[in-house]
């Protein structure tokens, strides 16, 4: 339910910043997602990142990153709501001990909530990781450990425990990420499902989370129709072959975050692994890779989508690193979808990623999301121009523009089916820019219902021309323009230098003209 | 006289049943020529140095390859294949994708990177030179996936050249001002044929072949489309009698091989065939000339197929020019059939361009990977049977005076081709029949020790 002030808060952004957030969530219905009545599906990327930017203070890679990714069409982010670690001198850290949370942590994720709203993009949001980046499910454990050992040294002599972390057995994840099935002495990776004194902790920052109120935008975590779905971890994975353990946390947890938000989609965040190969139809032999349908990952799939408080089913895709062909990807899309149907729940790959070749290997599991009426895929990942980590998975539009173009070729083909086929919009007009106030760079939109002559510019408050970002003939259809207010595009008239001020845009397109207002900030 | 038709008919097929004999014991296809001339940094891994190929044949014969690259278009002479020379680079932006055809003495080279436009390049001064005329876009274009030829018009497929990345239809009445007369937006569109007035659309979306009308230029019109589960279909082509499409798939679930459709009846058009080179190698395109698909194959290279029987297709030659691992976007890009001379080229990613001859006939082939031939070899002449013009190629090991003559069945002189001295190489000549009648001919090389005759058809 909204709060009287969440209503007036939203009112006034509304008014103010000239474009409306939908104020309607995500819903899933027979096997699709929907947002206003209208079916939603998307393409999208992962930025796992944004919080550990914004907590830092870097905000203008946090922009950058929405900024390519409304310019690309992509509707949906999928980031990390999480980060335990003991280092509480780390302002991206947002747990430091159970149930003690840095305030920059979590205002970090509060300007990235935020930031997506101004972009209208919709975001996904694990809430814990099973690897050991940003402290995982085993820093639970450790933790958990730690205070054992306490009570152990109050109530008897000191004893000297075993380093298990020495000789342990170490699970690789498909990107790179690690996590150790011994964790301490006496305690695994298991044990995060199944401690009852871990599970409260975690509960309890499932609920700080999501009964926070957004610093910079006054909404409650939990009515924030920005979030398009939690995950309840990135990838779980146990020791468990029968899946089992999985199961009845994803169950007990699902039960407990649904109490305290109904609104948002919630889905487990997990890979797609199975526990026998029966379970899903498969129509491929996966190139031999008997462990994906064997319970070596400890998750069941199929019996994760039974779980009644857990509305959408989560695949990844990295077939280098799981050693299948890029036409095993997309039978392993068509095969989980099938799946998610038969259970009439949507399916999102949430994660997929490849080394070589990207384009060419997206384009077909593009493909087969596209044509299997799947509700949406995240890439794995698109990155800030000055990344600096080697991650061969990481892109940037202005490196990879390939990926890009495809990225963007298909979101918009998934829009045109959301909207009924229809290419051509039913009216022109001309949208506010985004964002707005802006620093160097927004990105003006707009529809054209007719072909014709287009000229699209740029005043300053004088009635000077700036700039002229378009002039010529287009078809109908949605565009959008950037308007970079850092230099000079060559080519184009200028007055001077671009000022902090206001400026007017115009769009003039046949019959049709119209004027709006935008705001540069330097 | 003239040779009745029936006996004709009957030496056709002795001679045939002979060839298909032959075709099993060895490849007819020969590495003419090599070159892998990079021209800076390209990106990915294994890198995308090279993209796709075509090919032009000046007035006075001499052939070239048309080569992208990473930076730019190299124009490459291959008439001396055994020594293909760069004699013109067009720089363009950076990119993995360059895709290029050719109307009269012009190149029209696109990319699929924005910015890219596409490129009028005038090829009337080679082998001395060639010159970028002008970089052509207009409102909303500046990248296309692919680009087909048909006559005066180009076809601009994928990229930005319409709104969903169909096909814009392009005026070449006035080669270097081209001018948009029309599109077909129904679907994204990789890449298309167009034969005479009709448009075979490649959907890799999974929309498979889209065979459109496009007499009328302006709002061509759909007709038929052959669709299929899974498809990622990459490009089409079809026979020379339009009686049979054939499809490549590059992405998505479906087998990444060569599809063959009777497409007699548009109302309901049937797979006929698949042909799988390679299970781990994927497929990228296909070109048909004669009764043999031409394919850049990726890591398996070039492929030829025998579609004689389109309903059973049979391997008739390979050369694979990848050495790395299979199943990768890595290797062949494409291929280029239509050279006169019948000399293929292929582009590959990684090592650049070959130069092939095939005789879709022929005995044994000395070493098919050597430049300099091991041994002298008179090969079948190709195209056979032929109309008016046809091909013989042979193979010297060392220089040697070269004779080589046309008789009738009867032993009469007809013409000499060749009477020189000749360096060691792959060699090939060209003989016109335009004044004699249809029959059976004979040719016959004398080179130094070597001597040898085969027979050829003239089917007027």
């Amino acid at each position: 339910m909204w709060t009287r002030r969440c209503l007036t808060t939203f009112a006034i952004l509304y008014l103010w910043q000239g474009f409306g957030f939908s104020q309607d969530f995500v819903e899933a219905r027979n096997g699709m997602l929907y947002l206003n009545g209208i079916p939603f599906s998307f393409v999208g990327a992962n930025a796992y990142y944004l919080q550990q930017l914004a907590a830092r203070g870097n905000y203008a890679q946090v922009q950058e990153i929405f900024l390519t990714a409304k310019a690309n069409g992509l509707r949906c982010l999928r980031t990390w709501g999480f980060y335990d670690s003991p280092d509480s001198l780390k302002p991206e850290v947002i747990q430091y001990r159970p149930g003690q949370f840095n305030e920059s942590g979590v205002r970090g994720l509060d300007y990235v909530l935020h930031q997506a709203a101004q972009f209208g993009i919709k975001l996904v949001i694990p809430l814990v990781n099973n690897w050991e980046d940003f402290g995982g499910m085993n820093q639970y454990v450790r933790w958990y450990a730690e205070s054992s050992r306490r009570k152990l040294a109050a109530s008897a002599p000191p004893v000297q425990l075993p380093d298990a972390e020495q000789n342990t057995a170490r699970i690789e994840g498909p990107t790179g990420r690690f996590y150790h099935i011994h964790v301490a002495a006496g305690f695994i990776h298991d044990d995060f499902y199944r401690i009852d004194g871990i599970k409260q902790w975690y509960k309890a920052y499932v609920s700080m989370l999501l009964t926070r109120v957004n610093t910079f935008n006054g909404r409650r975590y939990a009515d924030d129709p920005t979030i398009l779905a939690w995950e309840l971890a990135n990838e779980p994975r146990s020791s468990d072959q029968t899946g089992e353990i999985v199961r009845a946390w994803i169950s007990e947890i699902g039960d407990f975050v649904k109490s305290i938000d109904r609104n948002h989609l919630l889905a487990t965040g997990e890979e797609g692994f199975d526990v026998s190969r029966t379970a899903l139809r498969l129509s491929t032999d996966y190139s031999n890779q008997a462990w994906l349908f064997d319970g070596t990952a400890g998750v069941s799939f199929t019996n994760n989508l039974r779980i009644p408080s857990i509305d959408l089913a989560s695949i990844h895709l990295y077939s280098e690193g799981w050693k299948l062909s890029a036409t095993d990807g997309a039978h392993w899309i068509l095969d989980h979808a099938e799946a998610s149907r038969n259970f009439g729940k949507p399916l999102i790959l949430g994660e997929f990623g490849a080394i070589g070749s990207k384009h060419l290997v997206y384009e077909g599991w593009l493909n087969a999301l596209f044509n299997s009426q799947s509700s949406g895929g995240l890439v794995w990942q698109i990155v800030f121009s000055d990344w600096q980590k080697s991650d061969r998975y990481g892109f940037t539009c202005s490196r990879e523009p390939a990926v890009c173009d495809l990225l963007g070729s298909y979101a918009s083909q998934f829009s045109m089916r959301d909207e009924g086929g229809q290419t051509v919009p039913a009216v022109f007009s001309l949208k506010q820019n985004f964002p707005n106030p802006f620093n160097d760079v927004t990105v003006i939109r707009y529809d054209l219902q007719s072909p014709g002559h287009v000229r699209l510019e740029v005043f300053n408050t004088a009635g000077e021309l700036v700039t002229i970002l378009f002039d010529g003939l287009e078809s109908p259809g949605s565009y959008a323009k950037v308007f970079e207010a850092a230099e000079f595009p060559s080519g184009k008239t200028s007055l001077g230098a671009y000022a902090t001020g206001v400026y007017f845009y115009r769009l003039r397109a046949g019959g049709f003209a119209e004027t709006k207002k935008m705001l540069l900030l330097k | 006289m003239r040779p009745s038709r029936l006996l004709l008919a009957a030496t056709l097929v002795i001679l045939l049943h002979g060839l298909g004999v032959f075709a099993q014991q060895s490849s007819p296809v020969i590495l003419l020529g090599h070159l892998d001339n990079k021209h800076g940094q390209s990106t990915g891994s294994p890198p995308f140095a090279y993209s796709s190929c075509w090919g032009y044949t000046d007035s006075r014969g001499r052939e070239y390859a048309l080569l992208g690259v990473y930076e730019g278009m190299s124009i490459i002479d291959i008439t001396t294949p055994t020594n293909p020379r760069e004699v013109a680079f067009i720089p363009g932006l950076n990119s993995i994708y360059r895709e290029m055809k050719t109307f009269s003495h012009y190149a029209y080279v696109v990319s699929d990177r924005a910015g890219a436009g596409l490129q009028i390049v005038d090829l009337s001064f080679l082998p001395d030179s060639a010159h970028l005329v002008k970089t052509w876009t207009y409102p909303g274009f500046d990248r296309a996936h692919t680009i087909s030829q048909a006559g005066p018009y180009l076809y601009l497929n994928g990229g930005n050249a319409t709104s969903v990345g169909g096909i814009a239809i392009v005026s070449l009445a006035d080669p270097v001002n081209p001018v948009k007369v029309g599109e077909w937006v129904e679907h994204y569109v990789h890449d298309c044929y167009v034969r005479n007035d009709t448009i075979f659309a490649a959907g890799i979306r999974g929309e498979g072949v889209s065979i459109i009308d496009a007499r009328n230029k302006t709002t061509p019109q759909r007709i038929a489309q052959i669709t299929y589960p899974n498809a990622g279909t990459h490009n089409v082509w079809t026979t020379e009698n339009g009686m049979y499409a054939l499809t490549t798939d590059e992405v998505g679930a479906t087998a990444k091989n060569l599809k063959i459709w009777d497409i007699r009846n548009l109302a309901s058009t049937t797979l006929v065939a698949e042909f799988t080179a390679d299970p781990n190698a994927i497929i990228h395109n296909v070109y048909v000339r004669g009764n043999f698909a031409h394919i850049a194959y990726y890591t398996a290279g070039y492929v030829v197929v025998d579609i004689s029987n389109p309903a059973r297709p049979m391997p008739a030659g390979s050369y694979d020019t990848y050495s790395g691992p299979d199943g990768t976007f890595a290797g062949a890009w494409n291929v280029y059939p239509y050279f006169p001379s019948g000399r293929i080229i292929l582009s590959d990613i990684q090592t650049g361009l070959y130069v092939f001859s095939f005789s879709g006939s022929v005995t044994s082939v000395p070493d098919a990977k050597a430049t300099i031939p091991g041994s002298f070899h008179l090969q079948q002449n190709f195209p056979n049977p032929f109309n008016p013009t046809t091909t013989i190629t042979y193979s010297l090991p060392e220089q040697t005076h070269v004779t080589l003559k046309i008789y009738t069945l009867l032993g009469q002189e007809i013409t000499t081709l060749v009477d020189e001295i000749q360096d060691a190489g792959a060699k090939s000549v060209r003989f016109k029949a335009e004044s004699l009648p249809s029959g059976v001919y004979l040719y016959r090389i004398q080179a130094g020790p070597y001597s040898a005759t085969k027979k050829t058809i003239l089917l007027k």
